[in-house]
């Protein structure tokens, strides 16, 4: 699948690089990692769904202890933090629109 | 109760309350019968329908509601008859759960993916179509180049001459392969060889 070839490996490597960040909460970078691998990955989707759940837990775990690595708990972290659950409720309530998205993108790239 | 938990809440209620509107059965496109509900019981519903249209190209289509590749090749076959409005053809369209996120059945943005009037729609939530087509994949040694997840057919495209009736089995397809976007354009070979 072309957008898989392109996208997967790209959401990888900004997940690995979300979690060297060191203000941005392990947690939201590998969930957001997980979830953008678990669109393109279908036979694995239900895998990186679950492993996106976790490390959100981690990242609100991370938040609720106020962690203070580099700075005060930012604003942005927690923006992330909602944004990123807020798209993994998408995935798992509206995962037709989200395949129709999808699939959109990629037909007309092929076209 | 504080303000960020209301707002919290409120957007989690607002995302399920989505999620049910969305899961609700899909409506077909105009000019379509219903989506029709299959059970290994009610198969002879399709094959009634597949033998009624007796004297035209008839094509199955396997394909999950949110498998992007299968929208996909649901979008390059509706092209492919738009390419071809006067042939003689009938599409009977199989939605199937293959992936752990096919929990409802198709919505209207997938069903109206095949909006051309000779489509017909179907929900196959046990899998009957595709296991009477691997039974013909047996019998016929016609194996496609890819399509099987966990021993269930998907993704494809199976193409019957005007002349093929379905009687204890589904007969022998004259086109039988996916991925469907992959396919679309020998589909479109099948329709033109039948004219």
């Amino acid at each position: 699948m072309r957008v898989s070839e392109r996208f997967a490996p790209v959401a990888a490597v900004m997940s690995a690089f979300g979690a060297l960040a060191c203000c941005l909460p392990f947690g939201i970078a590998g969930a957001m990692g997980a979830l953008g691998l678990s669109v393109f990955f279908e036979t694995m989707r239900p895998w990186l769904i679950g492993f996106a759940f976790v490390l959100l837990a981690v990242g609100v775990f991370q938040m609720a202890r106020r962690q203070r690595s580099c700075q005060k708990r930012s604003r942005f972290s927690i923006a992330l933090l909602v944004f990123c659950a807020a798209i993994v409720l998408s995935i798992l309530l509206f995962p037709q629109q989200v395949a129709s998205l999808m699939a959109d993108l990629d037909f007309r790239r092929a076209r | 109760m504080t303000r960020t938990q209301a707002v919290c809440l409120t957007a989690l209620a607002t995302l399920v309350l989505g999620g049910v509107y969305f899961a609700r059965t899909g409506h077909a496109p105009a000019g379509q019968p219903k989506l029709v509900e299959l059970k290994a019981s009610s198969l002879s519903t399709l094959q009634a329908g597949f033998n009624h249209e007796s004297g035209k190209l008839r094509v199955i289509l396997l394909l999950s509601p949110t498998c992007p590749t299968c929208l996909e090749g649901a979008s390059a076959v509706e092209d492919v008859l738009k390419r071809h409005p006067d042939s003689q053809i009938v599409v009977f369209a199989i939605w199937e759960p293959m992936l752990s996120t096919d929990w409802s059945k198709p919505g209207t943005g997938p069903l109206q993916r095949l909006s051309d009037s000779r489509v017909q729609q179907f929900w196959d939530a046990d899998h009957t179509v595709a296991a009477a087509l691997a039974v013909t994949e047996e019998a016929t040694q016609l194996h496609p180049s890819c399509c099987k997840r966990r021993g269930v057919l998907w993704d494809l495209i199976a193409a019957y001459p005007a002349s093929a009736v379905w009687s204890s089995t589904v007969p022998r397809p004259v086109f039988f392969d996916g991925t469907m976007v992959q396919s679309a354009d020998r589909l479109e070979g099948v329709i033109n060889n039948a004219k």
